[in-house]
This record gives C-alpha cells, sequence and structure tokens, in this order.
C-alpha cells in the first residue's frame, strides 16, 4: 500500500506551489489513473510519489516505510528493487539496441528472461534495431517491456499515450492492461484522456495542486472500449 | 547564421592547440632562419657540427611536433563542427525547412578558422617574447643574431586561418549532409555483444558513438606523460627554461583536452545518467557506463607518450648531435617515469572523481526539461 500525508512540493523560491498538502492511498495491485489539466501538478505527484523528487512537506510511505526519509542512495536502491517508469517521451538510449534498453531493467534485478517480455510486446524480430529505426508507438512499446524487465512492484506511466495516434495509444494501454493483470502490479497512470478512466480501478482528478476528486469505477473497461 | 558566441567557446580548445602549434613552429623555423643566416661563416669543426645538429634538431621538432599539433587542431576542429551542429540541429532543422541549402548554412562555419588564426598569432606572439629572452640565452653557443621574421609568422597566422576556415565549411557541409539520425542508426553487428551485461554494452555504445572524445582523452594523457618526462629530462640536457616549457604546453594541452572531453561526455550522456539514476542504478554503476570505456584509451596515451618522449630525445641524442664531443648521455628515466605516473594518477583521479560528482548530479526532471 502506498499512502501519501500531507503532500506539499514548491518549484522557485518556494513561490510556486504545485502540490498543496496532498493526502492518497494507493491499495496495492491497483490500476489508478490521475487526471487534470496542465500544470495541475499530476507530473510533479508522479515524481514525488515515485522518489524522483523529494517533498517540501509530508510522507510518502510503501507499506508503512517512508521514502521521505531515505538518504539519496537509499531511494535509489529503493527506486531499484521497487518502482518502473514510462514516460510519454519513451526516453530510450538511442545508441544502443531494443534488447539492450530492455536489458537496462532486466540487469537490475537479475531477470534473465526479459526476451519473453520483448515477445509480449510485440517486438522480437525488431529487438537488435536501434530506438531511431521503431516508430512512436514501437518504442513505447520497448520502454514498457524495460519498466516491466526489472518487475517492479509499483509502474508509474506518465502519459503514455501522449505522442501516440488512437490505433497505437488503444494497443499500448491494451498491452499495459494485460501486462498488469497477468504481473499483479500497481499501476499508477498520469493521462490527460478523460476517457482512459474508465480502464482504472481508482481514478484521481487534479486541479491546481490539489485532489478534486477520487473516485472509483465500479465497471472498468478495456482499452478497446473506452471512448479516445 | 545559428554560431554565436557560445559556440566560440568550443573553440577554445582548438585555440590553444593552435597556439602551441604556431608557438613551436615559430620559435624553431626562426631559430631555423637565424641558423641559415651564419651559413658558411661558421669556421671551427666543433661549431660546424653544432651548426648542423641544431639546424636538424630545429626541422624534427618542427615536422613532429608542430605537426602533430597541427593534426590535433584539425581533430579538434571536426568535433567542434560537430558538436555545434548537434547542438543547433533544431535551427538548423528550421533553416532547411525554410529553404537553406547545406552549402549555404556550412558557409556560415568559416568563422572556426577565426579562432585558428587568433589562436596562431598568440602563439606567434608568444614566441617573439620568448625567442629572444629564454630560448636564445639556452642556445648561446652559436654567434646568432635573433631577427624579427615578419613574413614566417605571417605565413603562420594567416595559412592556418585560410586552410582551416576552408576545412571548416567542408566539415560542416560533410556532417550537415549526413543527419545525425542516420549517423546513430548503426545496427550492432555479432553476437558476442548479446551476452554481454546492460552496462558493459552502453559503456562500448558510449565509446563507440563519441569515438573522437578517446582520441582526445588518449591525446590528454598521451600530452601529460611526454612532456612531464621531456621536461625531466630536458633540465639535464637543455636547461630549466626548456623544461618550464615543456611542461606549460604539455600541461596546457593535457588539461584542455581532458576538461574538453569529460565535459563534452557529461553533457552528452545527461540524458542516459539522469535515466539510470530514476530506474535505480548506483553512483558508481552510472559513471563507469559512462566513463569506463575511456579507461584504456587513457593508459594508452600514457604508454604510448612515454615512448615518444623516450624515442625523441634517443633520436636526439643518436642521430642529431652524433659526431659531436660532449653530447650528454641520455638513457631512460625510468624515476621520471614513477614520478610521471604517480602525478597522473592523483591529478587525473581528482579531475575524474570532480566529473563524477557533477555527473551523479543529473536529476532527470532538469535533464528531460532541457531536450
Amino acid at each position: 500500500m502506498i499512502r501519501l500525508t500531507g503532500i506539499k512540493k514548491s518549484y522557485g523560491r518556494g513561490e510556486n506551489q504545485v502540490l498543496k498538502g496532498i493526502d492518497l492511498c494507493v491499495r496495492a495491485g491497483e490500476f489508478v489513473v490521475v487526471t487534470g489539466a496542465s500544470g495541475s501538478g499530476k507530473s510533479t505527484l508522479l515524481n514525488v510519489t515515485s522518489g524522483l523528487e523529494r517533498a517540501d512537506a509530508g510522507s510518502v510511505e510503501y507499506d508503512g516505510r517512508d521514502i521521505e526519509a531515505l538518504s539519496d542512495k537509499e531511494r535509489t536502491r529503493f527506486r531499484r528493487q521497487n518502482i518502473g517508469f514510462v514516460f510519454q517521451q519513451y526516453y530510450l538510449l538511442p545508441h544502443v539496441s531494443v534488447e539492450k534498453n530492455v536489458q537496462m531493467g532486466a540487469d537490475l534485478v537479475g531477470n534473465r528472461d526479459y526476451l519473453s517480455l520483448i515477445e509480449a510486446v510485440g517486438l522480437l524480430e525488431k529487438r537488435r534495431k536501434k530506438p531511431t529505426e521503431l516508430s512512436g508507438g514501437e518504442q513505447q512499446r520497448v520502454s514498457i517491456a524495460r519498466a516491466l524487465a526489472k518487475k517492479p512492484k509499483v509502474l508509474f506511466l506518465d502519459e503514455p499515450t501522449g505522442a501516440l495516434d488512437e490505433g497505437t495509444g488503444r494497443q499500448v494501454l491494451s498491452l499495459i492492461e494485460r501486462l498488469q493483470r497477468e504481473g499483479k502490479f500497481t499501476v499508477i497512470m498520469i493521462t490527460h484522456n478523460q476517457n482512459v478512466a474508465d480502464m482504472a480501478d481508482e481514478v484521481i482528478r487534479m486541479n491546481s495542486g490539489r485532489i478534486v476528486e477520487q473516485r472509483r469505477n465500479s465497471l472498468k473497461k478495456t482499452a478497446y472500449e473506452i471512448g479516445w | 547564421m545559428v554560431i554565436g558566441h557560445k559556440d566560440m567557446k568550443r573553440m577554445l580548445g582548438v585555440l590553444i592547440v593552435a597556439a602551441c602549434a604556431s608557438f613551436v613552429c615559430y620559435l624553431f623555423l626562426s631559430y631555423r632562419l637565424d641558423l641559415l643566416a651564419i651559413d658558411g661563416t661558421l669556421t671551427d669543426p666543433e661549431q660546424i657540427a653544432y651548426y648542423q645538429a641544431q639546424l636538424l634538431m630545429s626541422e624534427i621538432i618542427c615536422l613532429v611536433t608542430g605537426g602533430l599539433l597541427a593534426a590535433s587542431a584539425m581533430i579538434l576542429l571536426l568535433f567542434c563542427i560537430k558538436s555545434t551542429v548537434d547542438a543547433h540541429k533544431k535551427e538548423l532543422k528550421i533553416l532547411k525547412a525554410l529553404g537553406y541549402s547545406d552549402g549555404e548554412l556550412s558557409l556560415g562555419f568559416w568563422l572556426f578558422g577565426l579562432g585558428v588564426g587568433l589562436g596562431c598569432a598568440l602563439g606567434g606572439a608568444a614566441a617573439l617574447v620568448y625567442l629572444p629572452n629564454v630560448f636564445y640565452r639556452t642556445f648561446d653557443a652559436l654567434p646568432l643574431q635573433p631577427r624579427f621574421h615578419a613574413g614566417l609568422l605571417c605565413l603562420l597566422v594567416l595559412l592556418p586561418t585560410l586552410v582551416y576556415a576552408a576545412l571548416s565549411v567542408l566539415m560542416a557541409y560533410s556532417t550537415l549532409k549526413r543527419p545525425r539520425a542516420e549517423r546513430a542508426r548503426r545496427a550492432p553487428k555479432g553476437r558476442r555483444r548479446e551476452k554481454r551485461s546492460f552496462l558493459r554494452e552502453l559503456e562500448r555504445a558510449t565509446v563507440s558513438n563519441k569515438k573522437v572524445l578517446a582520441f582526445f582523452i588518449a591525446f590528454s594523457c598521451f600530452c601529460f606523460s611526454a612532456m612531464t618526462q621531456m621536461s625531466f629530462s630536458m633540465e639535464e640536457l637543455a636547461s630549466k627554461d626548456m623544461a618550464i616549457m615543456m611542461l606549460v604546453i604539455g600541461l596546457a594541452l593535457a588539461f584542455m583536452s581532458l576538461f574538453l572531453s569529460l565535459s563534452e561526455l557529461v553533457k552528452g550522456n545527461a540524458e542516459s545518467l539522469a535515466l539510470l539514476k530514476a530506474f535505480g542504478y548506483t553512483g558508481r554503476e552510472r559513471c563507469f557506463s559512462v566513463f569506463g570505456g575511456y579507461l584504456p584509451f587513457s593508459a594508452l596515451g600514457f604508454a604510448v607518450g612515454t615512448l615518444y618522449q623516450w624515442g625523441l630525445l634517443k633520436i636526439m641524442i643518436t642521430f642529431v648531435f652524433r659526431g659531436m664531443e660532449e653530447v650528454p648521455a641520455y638513457a631512460f628515466d625510468l624515476k621520471g617515469l614513477f614520478v610521471s605516473l604517480a602525478a597522473f594518477v592523483a591529478v587525473y583521479g581528482v579531475v575524474l572523481w570532480w566529473y563524477l560528482l557533477k555527473a551523479q548530479r543529473a536529476s532527470l526532471k532538469v535533464v528531460m526539461a532541457e531536450i
């Protein structure tokens, strides 16, 4: 379980408060979608929750362990053991092959079976290609395989379909949905697309650094059932 | 054009190398011209032998050291142009979209030739001061009259400026012709790579992607090793002033190349370093993935530098000064090697440690915002 209590975060000299006291609880194995307008604090919330950034105040607890109290080295170790990331712009390493990009995640936890993940995302044939030789959707699939290769307990996705067209976007979401169902890890996904919220167990809507709505979906839809 | 004053900062390295090349070439070519001016006036056989040895020495130093520095300046220039093209890829794309041709865009790069010209002028000016005040006090066995060779100085400033300006345009044209994506698009070959760990592969890919940095890191170590060891020997073979000159040139070249390479490495790999940090790779793993691949090149540079200084001094003593009386004895300076090696490990260790700290500070949020 992830529990955020009184999280505040500012940039600059404190004049730009992005998170204004966030309290949140995410149950293990759930699919959580965070929506909101640009500048509402979604990405900062993801960065703080995943341990990429420190909060100015408050605590971020994973099963009772406050990661805000950890040193930088300990936070790095924590991310290594628990967290996976998928970004809107993929951020693949351009000079190594698809296979090595996925191996980047796998080597962290000694996962030798990462080829099956490349196969699961449908890129086994293209595993020796460089990321620049792939389409946007393919690159995002590599980035998902890379994140899952380290067997994370929590997968953070920042606008994973933001740079993709509808067809490719649905494919990627369907892949995430399937892999989460199989792997039973927690997913926290940020998206502008309100329709994606229909896929989640829990939906959080943010505005001006605050959570303004939090609701549970009684009926989840698949990636091909939601609107776009 | 897209080239601004920030790009000219990259030229600092080229300027320093050009200054050193011009300094050495003006020094020894001017010395040679002054020697030729007294040709036929000498009668003492000992003086004639010394005269011929000096003539040969000036030619060898000018050719070997001047040539090496001129070649280094050319490689450095290529590196600067590639970095500038990469740094301005967005503006260049816009200009191309507006209808500018590769030829028109590359013409603006002639400015880089000015950096070479400025370096040559500074090196020549330094040689003018050094020549009568220090150099001729060391080589005082012949009745030489130091003269100002205006033509030589012009040649050493104008010719490189024009040649390197033309080279800059050609290099820029060739770089612009081949887009970055195409340069990066080389499929990995061979089966061995598949078995490598990710970090080993990243180490290899980092070196392979920036091969020119391997040259500069090796060159830096080469300069440090060759010039420090040569300066130890020079103090015994020539004079303290010559030793200091060698040391200053060597250290200036070594540190210029080192800082340039390491800055470029950290900057060029900021994205990878930040991503590795986000994924949970330790500081040590992150740094080795970027710097580790260059360690063999630094060892190689140091070893070649040791051999170069030994070979050059051996050639000087054995061939140039043969037949002369009172030729100083020369043997490989083992003590000098150890002192140089210890200084190398200590100094380069501190510089690398500083850059490692800099690299570890890279945060994904900041790095990604800059992309």
